[in-house]
């Protein structure tokens, strides 16, 4: 057991003994250690000790004593499991109260204060470019941290991948659900923003038109507004006469006159050489709803969706021309 | 006669979407893969799509193009069939690249100059942290399309068999 912790050491009094995996380190003077701290070279495990301390502790439990952010730790520290070596006999502390270290308020004065009052600690602590023993415990550490960084990268690359091409995710999902209805693709063109594609049912040569503009391909506007597309769905027929193609155009040239339709806006479309007439529907999809982060898509509620929408479509175009 | 003309036009639309069809079945092919398209480049004769290999141990993504050569109208669909190139390039993607692997890629580039991927050869490509394998075989659309479920037997098997070829080939440039 330990007893009560001693003052902290002036800011540059070199005094402070540090035991990691990898060995000893120290004497460090608390500036140094400071450094040491903030450049993670000291990890939470690792136990220390100055003159007038009966054990070593670990750093985690006193960071803020060793910064001097806080008044000495209460009398009874935790107990500290033994060092596998004994600690050095360093030089009793000054028998007067040392000052605490008062940190200065943000991290760029702090390291303007150890430049201009102790360049020494820049120079054998912070310098980076220092040679590193390859295959020692330090080397390893820092090829982990590099590691880390590099994979950390990647992650945000395809994040920002996946932000730009969730809509042909999307795009692939409606195929496969429309195909496993019973279509057909007969028709397909892209840019990779704006997608058309059209189905047709080879049995009843009944159709579906889908068209699709991703409206948030950028990850920032991802995160704020989630996934949206513009999406245009549609159903066709081939309708039995003239007449009705007739009745179908009149009512194309009326969609004609809505300039900017709205969710839920239908228009209608006539092809006189197929003899199909369409009708379409507006729509604001939310595709974060069927494709998850991972690329798993929800087939059962992307085809519900869809089976709604063409119901929906084919009954009006069925009561208004057939 | 509207009918009649409606119906010829039907009948001319169906046979030039016959490439098209192949695509929808080639998108559904790769998902039950478990690998979902994340790119389309479509126009009239030629399509590409892009596939995530998102559990594939060796392989990043697969790039699939279907370029129609014959078969749009009545009479080259009778006489040649309907003929098209189908080119599938195998992407393995590596998260570090240092300068040795810089050398290999202008000494494999150099090799694959001379390669014919039309003949059925694979062609590698380097380009950094991507190394890509092509392979391209010249297929008949009809086999698979408008066949029911044999067709799209087919054509899984035709898929799994290239992409294997190629997940091969690209194995040793994968970096663990």
């Amino acid at each position: 057991m330990c007893a009560a912790l001693p003052p902290p050491p002036a800011p540059d009094e070199e005094l402070v003994h540090v035991e990691t995996s990898a060995g000893r380190v120290g004497p460090l003077s608390p500036n140094q250690l400071k450094f040491q701290l903030a450049m993670g070279k000291l990890g939470d495990n690792d136990r220390f000790w100055i003159a007038g301390m009966e054990d070593w502790l670990r750093l985690g439990d006193h960071k803020a004593w060793l910064r001097g952010e806080a008044v000495p730790a209460p009398a009874q520290a935790a107990p500290a499991p033994a060092p596998t070596t004994p600690a050095p006999a360093p030089p009793a502390p000054p028998p007067q109260a040392l000052p605490d270290i008062v940190p200065p308020p943000d991290p760029l004065a702090a390291a303007a204060a150890m430049a201009n009052d102790d360049p020494v600690v820049m120079g054998s602590v912070g310098d980076f470019s220092a040679h590193v023993e390859p295959g020692s415990a330090e080397d390893n550490r820092l090829d982990g941290i590099f590691g880390g960084l590099v994979t950390a990268s990647w992650d945000y690359y395809e994040a920002l991948a996946f932000a730009g091409h969730i809509d042909e995710v999307f795009l692939g999902a409606i195929i496969t659900s429309t195909l496993d209805s019973g279509c057909a693709l007969i028709d397909i063109s892209s840019d990779g923003t704006h997608h058309y594609l059209r189905f047709e049912d080879l049995e009843d040569q009944s159709r579906i038109v889908v068209r699709m503009t991703h409206l948030t391909p950028s990850l920032a506007q991802a995160r704020v507004l989630g996934q949206r597309a513009s999406v245009v769905m549609g159903y066709g027929e081939r309708v039995g006469n003239f007449q009705q193609i007739w009745k179908a155009l009149k009512a194309e040239y009326k969609s004609g006159l809505v300039a900017s339709p709205e969710p839920g806006t239908i228009t209608v479309d006539g092809d006189l050489s197929s003899g199909y007439v369409y009708v379409q529907v507006d729509l604001f999809l939310s595709i974060d709803d069927y494709v998850g982060d991972d690329y798993r898509i929800d087939y059962t509620k992307l085809q519900d969706h869809l089976a709604a929408t063409h119901n929906a479509l084919r009954k009006y175009l069925r009561g208004r021309f057939c | 006669m509207f009918k009649l003309l409606n119906q010829f036009n039907h009948k001319a639309e169906i046979r030039e979407s016959q490439d098209e069809m192949l695509v929808g079945e080639i998108v559904r092919a790769m998902a039950r893969q478990g690998h979902p398209a994340v790119a389309f480049r479509a126009h009239s004769d030629r399509q590409a799509m892009r596939f995530k290999t998102i559990r594939d141990p060796v392989l990043h993504s697969v790039w699939i193009t279907l370029d129609r050569k014959t078969g749009t109208g009545a009479l080259s669909q009778a006489v040649l069939g309907s003929k098209a190139t189908l080119r599938i390039m195998a992407e393995v993607k590596n998260r570090m690249t240092d300068p040795d692997d810089v050398l290999k890629m202008y000494q494999t580039d150099l090799a694959n100059m001379f390669k014919m991927p039309a003949l059925g050869g694979i062609k590698l490509n380097h380009e950094l942290n991507s190394v890509y394998a092509t392979m391209t075989s010249v297929i008949e659309i009809q086999r698979y399309v408008m066949k029911g479920q044999p067709g799209v037997d087919a054509l899984v098997l035709l898929l799994d068999a290239s992409i294997d070829k190629l997940r091969d080939k690209l194995a040793p440039f994968k970096k663990a």
